[in-house]
């Protein structure tokens, strides 16, 4: 009886995660962070397995069925410890980015108590610390039940904490959001696991993991929504939005609506290729992400070479020197990355007034037209040494 | 079962479907069929709750107690039969909805089973037609119970026919699976509703329809994922995985076609970024027509480029239909788009001399500019004839 309630219980979960699971490898694209969330996945369905498992031997009276029913509970209380070690490696790997780092002697401690608890688990048919099977073939809690489980979920805890103390001078304002939503939907899980020690009839760590992770993935995905693929930065979808919500009432703090362009970018296509091209997209992408990092600044990919950044800005001197920062840290770029072309752009800017109130698009057309103007400006002074035909001759040669 | 267990099932789904509304009103782009996918969710979330105070009441003493029966097990029963035909209507209004006066009468005959169901459903506090709640306040099922199962899986086979004929009718590859997709949304309510059927015992139905719905749902984000949003063609990123999935397949030909607008820099400085863009969607308009009939791909690649994956051609098919797609180009030109003509280059995948999508990219992308280059040439000896 009791194993059927609990494919009831689990049948539910287990559907809801091969769903994630299969639609997340659809992404084949999407490298380093899915690895980690498959395993997540797995590593939760194996719990609930065990735990059925564990169920259906539960009372069987035929030879050897005792031996299955130990077998499956050590296998079962086993298959937490590689989750908590995961979900760690999840999180770490999601506010790094995937960047690699270098795993110290702290890293390695942490494996110690994780492996203690796991010895102390397989002690089980010895010492009837937390569990134990009657002559029946019947489970019962030890005395010590809810000790693993609150240490693993102390030791989860306790981890998170570390990693956000030593992150936390890398942590960008938005990997922090990202960090604080997936610590609290860890707390699901944490929440799962008192009810289930205080009311025995109530299996709910499981279903609550999987909720965790149906957040958690739908917020990947509500990511990847509204970034530009190449870039990383917000794509036209998610600008035109945002820029149409901000345009709705007149505001307190003033802010400017920039647009940059990429001079020649179609001369540095042509000459070089797309993959060049889009070598300088991304260059430019991280210069703006550069500057504009310090504020509270909404950057986005417009069209082919055009950006568009908006940000809180007091009035038009410090707009203007945002524009030279900018230029400065493309400049910068150039030095660094030793490219055959030159990389430089325009950047035009309009400050929000009272009358671009539920006009976004007049707005926009206004810093477009300021761009031009600049561009223009250059061209003029650039004069024959444009890069444009800079570049044409050497195609020519 | 004990009642717990079906609480527990109810709760789970409820939250899953609770999870999925709040994340869609956010982040689902927005259309007439969001807010129906919505009101369906509210529907099914609602039978859920019905079902779980159910179970908690049924066969509890208590005058009032019976009067709780019977206003949950209606609303039930309501909120179940509304939920399958929105499906129905979801599902019709998709793929057959074209002008709206016509459909609106359709629907209304659509929705006489529906009108039948309610009405049954209504009649049981006096008839005991769907079910009545006994002296021990006891759920019990109604003679006509076989009809409210009638109208719930009716629509929602009705929905997966649908679906699966306009599958078999669509040539698009792309769109082909789509509805096949969405035509699987009833295998997990039949699964549910027949085990419900043989055991009373199990309660999988509702639940498991809650599944569809949130496999349906991670479908649709999923689209509009990899949808440009300007153009509606295919975005970069899905692109990218369609030809990193193809290029792990050898043996078979197909062909990539990088097209790219001449002077789009030009339009979009001389009339503005609006008239740009206007371009844009003409050119990709184009596209649609053109390659509409072939098994391909069509993406936005970027800023003024598109990408075209072709199937099933050879070299002189190829040929054919950039030259058909330079023709259309030119006969919209004379329509009043911008002087803008289009350059493409195109290669063909053989894992032998090709190792993987960038050299793919690269390869087409020559061929395109040196298109593009001789065409300049082209003007420029023309020019001083003029």
């Amino acid at each position: 009886m009791e194993f059927f309630s609990q494919i009831s219980l689990y049948a539910l979960p287990a559907v809801l995660l091969f769903v994630v699971f299969f639609d997340s490898t659809k992404n084949v694209a999407e490298k380093h962070d899915n690895r980690y969330f498959h395993a997540l996945i797995i590593s939760v369905l194996c719990c609930m397995i065990n735990d059925l498992a564990a169920w259906i031997f539960n009372g069987a009276e035929y030879d050897g069925a005792k031996i299955f029913s130990w077998l499956f509970n050590i296998l079962y209380m086993l298959s937490i410890i590689p989750l908590v070690a995961i979900w760690l490696l999840y999180v770490e790997n999601r506010i790094r980015d995937g960047k690699k780092r270098v795993r110290g002697k702290l890293y390695w401690t942490g494996v110690i108590p994780l492996a203690l608890c796991a010895a102390l688990i397989c002690l089980s048919p010895i010492k009837h610390w937390f569990f134990y099977i009657d002559e029946f073939n019947l489970y019962h809690r030890g005395d010590y039940y809810y000790v693993p489980y609150i240490f693993l979920g102390i030791y989860l805890v306790a981890s998170l904490a570390l990693l956000l103390v030593r992150e936390r001078k890398n942590l960008t304002r938005e990997k922090g959001k990202e960090f604080w939503l997936i610590s609290l939907f860890i707390t699901l899980p944490l929440i799962g696991i008192i009810v289930q020690l205080i009311n025995y009839g109530w299996w709910v760590i499981w279903p609550l993991c999987t909720i965790s992770l149906l957040v958690i993935y739908l917020n990947l995905q509500n990511k990847k929504v509204v970034a530009d693929a190449l870039t990383g930065l917000y794509n036209r979808g998610k600008l035109d939005k945002f820029v149409y919500d901000k345009c709705k009432a007149a505001s307190e703090r003033s802010w400017a609506y920039f647009i940059a362009d990429i001079n020649d970018f179609k001369a540095i296509n042509d000459v070089y290729g797309h993959t060049i091209g889009d070598e300088a997209l991304w260059r430019t992408a991280e210069s703006l992400r550069q500057t504009y990092r310090s504020e509270d600044c909404f950057i986005a990919r417009y069209g082919g070479d055009e950006f568009v950044v908006i940000c809180d800005c007091a009035d038009a001197n410090e707009a203007e020197e945002l524009i030279k920062r900018a230029e400065a840290e493309i400049n910068s770029s150039n030095e660094l990355n030793k490219s055959p072309y030159s990389l430089s752009v325009s950047i035009g800017y309009e400050m929000f007034s009272d009358k671009y109130v539920g006009r976004s698009d007049e707005l926009t057309a206004s810093a477009d037209a300021d761009m031009y103007r600049r561009k223009n400006i250059k061209k003029k002074i650039g004069g024959a040494v444009s890069s444009g035909e800079d570049m044409s001759k050497k195609e020519a040669l | 079962m004990k009642p717990e267990i079906y609480l527990q099932v109810d709760i789970f789904a409820v939250t899953v479907l609770a999870i999925l509304f709040v994340n869609s009103l956010s982040k689902l782009i927005f259309s007439r069929f969001s807010k129906l996918f919505r009101l369906i969710i509210i529907f099914t979330a609602g039978a859920l709750v019905c079902d779980a105070l159910m179970w908690s009441f049924n066969g509890k003493a208590g005058s009032s107690t019976a009067t709780v029966e019977w206003t949950v097990n209606l609303l039930y029963f309501v909120f179940t039969e509304l939920m399958s035909f929105l499906w129905f209507i979801y599902v019709y209004g998709k793929f057959y909805m074209e002008d709206e006066q016509n459909s609106m009468r359709k629907i209304a005959f659509f929705s006489i089973p529906l009108m039948l169901g309610l009405l049954l459903t209504l009649l049981s506090p006096a008839l005991n037609t769907i079910f009545s709640i006994d002296a021990d306040n006891r759920y019990v099922r109604g003679d006509l119970y076989f009809l409210h199962y009638f109208v719930l899986f009716g629509y929602i086979i009705a929905a997966s026919l649908l679906a699966l004929a306009k599958g078999f009718k669509e040539e698009r590859k792309e769109n082909r699976k789509e509805c096949f997709a969405v035509a699987t949304f009833a295998v997990l309510p039949i699964i549910g509703g027949l085990s419900q059927l043989f055991f009373i015992e199990s309660a999988f139905a509702l639940p498991f329809t809650a599944m569809s719905i949130m496999l349906s749902y991670v479908n649709l984000q999923q689209q509009s994922m990899d949808k440009d949003s300007l153009t509606g063609l295919n975005n970069r990123g899905s692109l990218n995985r369609y030809l990193s999935r193809k290029c792990r397949k050898a043996g078979q030909i197909w062909y990539l076609i990088i097209l790219d607008i001449d002077d789009f820099k030009n339009v979009n400085d001389a009339y503005g970024h609006t008239e740009g863009d206007k371009t844009l969607i003409k050119i990709s308009n184009i596209l649609k027509k053109v390659f509409g009939r072939e098994d391909c791909f069509l993406a936005r690649y970027g800023g003024d480029e598109f990408a075209v994956v072709l199937n099933g051609c050879d070299e002189e098919n190829i040929s054919d239909i950039v030259e058909r797609l330079n023709a259309a180009v030119e006969s919209e030109r004379k329509r009043g788009l911008h002087a803008v003509t289009v350059s493409g280059g195109y290669t063909a995948y053989d894992s032998d001399r090709i190792k993987g999508m960038q050299q793919l990219i690269s390869a087409a992308d020559r061929q395109m500019y040196a298109q593009k280059n001789k065409r300049k040439e082209e003007k420029k000896r023309q020019t001083p004839l003029a």
